[in-house]
C-alpha cells in the first residue's frame, strides 16, 4: 500500500529511522535557538497523489511561507519548511531577545536561520549515521500558494510523477503541535543510492 | 446553474456556458484556457511538463502540454475541425531561483515554449497571458464571455 512496490518494507523502515535520527536532532538544535523544549512527533513517509495531498495535507491555494534549502554532497535533494503566518510570528518571537520590534524583515530572517539550523542539524546526524557527507544551501524564503510551490519544488528536483512520496516532519512544544512541516524531497536516484550505501 | 468545476493537476475539465473552469495554485505548470465564441464550449488544462516523447511508460496524456492540448480540444469541437477556437494561457513561473541551476531553462519556462509552439501548430491564436516570473497563480475562466481571472499570492486580481 505505502510503497506500491517500489520499495520494500525494510528500505521504508530505513528511511523512517534516517528522518527519525535527523528529525530528533534537528528538534534539539531549534530547542537550544528559542530556548523552550521542542520535541518530534513520529515522521510521516507516505506516497500520495498531488490530489490526495491537497485533500489531506493542505489545499493547494492556501498561502504559506516556504523556505527551500538544496541537500548537497554525497547526494542530492531539496528541504522543504511550510509554516504559516500566525506559526512564523511565534517562532521568530521565541528567538528574538524580548523587547526587540518584530519587522516582516526581521520575521523571515529569522525563519531562514531556524531552517538552517533545522537542516544544517537533520544533516549533520544522518551524515554521520550513513557515514558520507552531506551539506545544506543558503536557504531561501518564499510566499506563496502551497500548491505552487509543492508541485514546483518535486518537477524542479525532477521528480515527474503524479504520485510523490511525501517524508515530512512535525515539530511539538509543550505538548501542541507547531503548525509546520518540513519535507524532503529527494532527487531521482537518491534514495536507491542511499540504499546501496547502507546495504540494504 | 452555474457549476464551478475544479481541474486538478495533471488534468484537464471541458465545460459550457454559464459554467466555471477552474485551477488552483499554478507554479511552474501551466493553466491552458481554450475556448469555443460560437458553442461557448471551452476546457481548461493544467499540464506538469512539455513534451511526453522521453518518457515511455505510464504515460498520461492529460500531464503533457503535447498531448493535452489536443485531446481537449477534440473533446471541445467534438471532432469539427471547423470550429474557431481561441485560447489564452497562465502560469510557467520559476518559484525557485537557485543561482547555481545548472539545466538552463527552467520547467516553467520550458512549459510555456512547448504550449504555444503546440498551439501555434493547431492554428489557435492566444489572445492573452499572464506568464513566467517566481509567482503562483489560481486560474479562474468564466464559460459565459471567456473572461479569466488570475488570482496570484498578493491577493492581485487580474483578467484576461
Amino acid at each position: 500500500m505505502l510503497n506500491k512496490g517500489k520499495f520494500t518494507d525494510l528500505q521504508i523502515d530505513i528511511i523512517k529511522e534516517l528522518v527519525n535520527i535527523g528529525g530528533g536532532n534537528a528538534a534539539t538544535s531549534i530547542s537550544q535557538l528559542i530556548s523552550k523544549p521542542v520535541n518530534m512527533t513520529v515522521p510521516i513517509i507516505e506516497i500520495l497523489d498531488y490530489n490526495q495531498v491537497y485533500e489531506n495535507i493542505m489545499m493547494e491555494d492556501q498561502m504559506v511561507n516556504a523556505v527551500v534549502t538544496r541537500m548537497l554532497g554525497d547526494a542530492e535533494g531539496i528541504f522543504l519548511f511550510i509554516v504559516n503566518d500566525e506559526t512564523a510570528d511565534n517562532l521568530a518571537n521565541m528567538m528574538m531577545p524580548e523587547g526587540i520590534e518584530q519587522t516582516m524583515e526581521i520575521r523571515d530572517s529569522a525563519i531562514k536561520e531556524l531552517v538552517n539550523t533545522l537542516v544544517s542539524s537533520f544533516l549533520n546526524a544522518t551524515s554521520k549515521e550513513i557515514g558520507r557527507s552531506l551539506i545544506s544551501s543558503v536557504p531561501l524564503l518564499t510566499k506563496d500558494m502551497f500548491g505552487a510551490i509543492l508541485s514546483s519544488v518535486y518537477i524542479e528536483s525532477g521528480q515527474y510523477d503524479e504520485d510523490i512520496m511525501i517524508i515530512k516532519n512535525e515539530f511539538s512544544y509543550l505538548g501542541e503541535k507547531i503548525e509546520s512541516s518540513l519535507y524532503f524531497v529527494p532527487n531521482p536516484g537518491v534514495l536507491e543510492k542511499l540504499f546501496k550505501i547502507i546495504g540494504v | 446553474m452555474t457549476k464551478e468545476i475544479r481541474v486538478g493537476i495533471s488534468d484537464y475539465k471541458v465545460s459550457q456556458a454559464p459554467d466555471k473552469l477552474i485551477t488552483l495554485g499554478l507554479g511552474s505548470c501551466v493553466g491552458i484556457a481554450i475556448y469555443d465564441e460560437k458553442t461557448k464550449i471551452g476546457g481548461l488544462s493544467h499540464i506538469m511538463l512539455p513534451d511526453s516523447t522521453a518518457f515511455t511508460r505510464d504515460i498520461k496524456p492529460e500531464k503533457f502540454a503535447d498531448l493535452a492540448i489536443p485531446k481537449m480540444i477534440d473533446e471541445i469541437t467534438g471532432g469539427k475541425s471547423a470550429s474557431k477556437l481561441i485560447a489564452k494561457i497562465a502560469g510557467g513561473a520559476s518559484m525557485f531561483n537557485f543561482s547555481d541551476s545548472s539545466s538552463g531553462n527552467s520547467i516553467g519556462d520550458r512549459n510555456v515554449v512547448a504550449v504555444e509552439k503546440k498551439l501555434k501548430e493547431l492554428g489557435i491564436p492566444i489572445i492573452s497571458s499572464d506568464t513566467g516570473g517566481n509567482i503562483g497563480r489560481t486560474m479562474i475562466v468564466d464559460l459565459q464571455n471567456f473572461n479569466i481571472s488570475i488570482r496570484t499570492a498578493n491577493r492581485e486580481i487580474k483578467i484576461l
